[in-house]
């Protein structure tokens, strides 16, 4: 397994045990699930942290640490539209 | 946009590292992705009112809107002009508009911004709002 897969498959564990703590679920259709774990670890392996890939980071610490997944913005946006903006996360 | 703004753009126009020729890429008749070197003349100083799709080739919300505002891009054919814009590749811009989110339309007329949609929106979310905006009627 090479690093960006070895990368993937840690955030596919932590993102399906933190949705299952939440009583959330994660995308069911596995290659839109698929899509938005890449842009994770793209940005995993880019940045060092897990940036939402639907996100603008930005020169500012403090508010690219809004944007770390599972992001601040995400039980809202689940709760109002029944998906995070990244499509990651269900009610 | 401040003054301050103003000279924060002029001062990273030229300390920019993204590409300074202008690239235009057509996708269909009235749809077409550009670089941040031809943003300001295929957007800012287009003589039809223009909507911007701010997006990144990562994001699945932006791949589902992308068959969308491709064909809407054909409905308003010379009514309102169709444009994309890589955000991993037009930096400058995105903090220039003050982008958070993809993907996000831009709605330009005369050079200015005058309204935006953050997200995945619904077709009929983002007509009326053309509608609106530019007083287009299909």
């Amino acid at each position: 397994m090479d690093e960006k897969e070895k990368v993937k498959q840690d955030i596919y564990e932590w993102t399906a045990k933190y949705a299952e703590k939440k009583g959330l679920q994660l995308n069911a259709d596995s290659e839109m699930l698929d899509l938005v774990i890449e842009g994770l670890a793209n940005n995993k392996i880019k940045y060092g942290k897990n940036y939402c890939p639907c996100r603008i980071i930005s020169e500012d610490d403090k508010e690219n640490r809004k944007i770390i997944c599972p992001c601040i913005y995400h039980l809202d946006e689940i709760e109002k539209d029944g998906s995070c903006h990244c499509e990651l996360f269900f009610k | 946009m401040g003054m301050g703004d103003v000279f924060a753009k002029i001062l990273r126009k030229e300390t920019s590292t993204e590409k300074a020729i202008p690239e235009v890429e057509k996708i269909n008749d009235n749809l077409y992705k550009v670089n941040a070197a031809a943003f300001d003349e295929e957007v800012l100083r287009s003589e039809l009112p223009v909507i911007v799709d701010f997006f990144s080739k990562k994001c699945r919300p932006c791949k589902k809107i992308a068959p969308v505002f491709e064909k809407m891009a054909l409905e308003y054919e010379g009514q309102v002009k169709f444009v994309k814009v890589d955000v991993d590749q037009a930096r400058d811009i995105a903090k220039d508009y003050g982008l958070m989110a993809v993907p996000t339309l831009m709605l330009f007329k005369d050079g200015e911004l005058q309204d935006k949609l953050i997200g995945n929106m619904a077709e009929d979310k983002v007509k009326s709002t053309i509608e609106k905006t530019f007083g287009t009627i299909l």
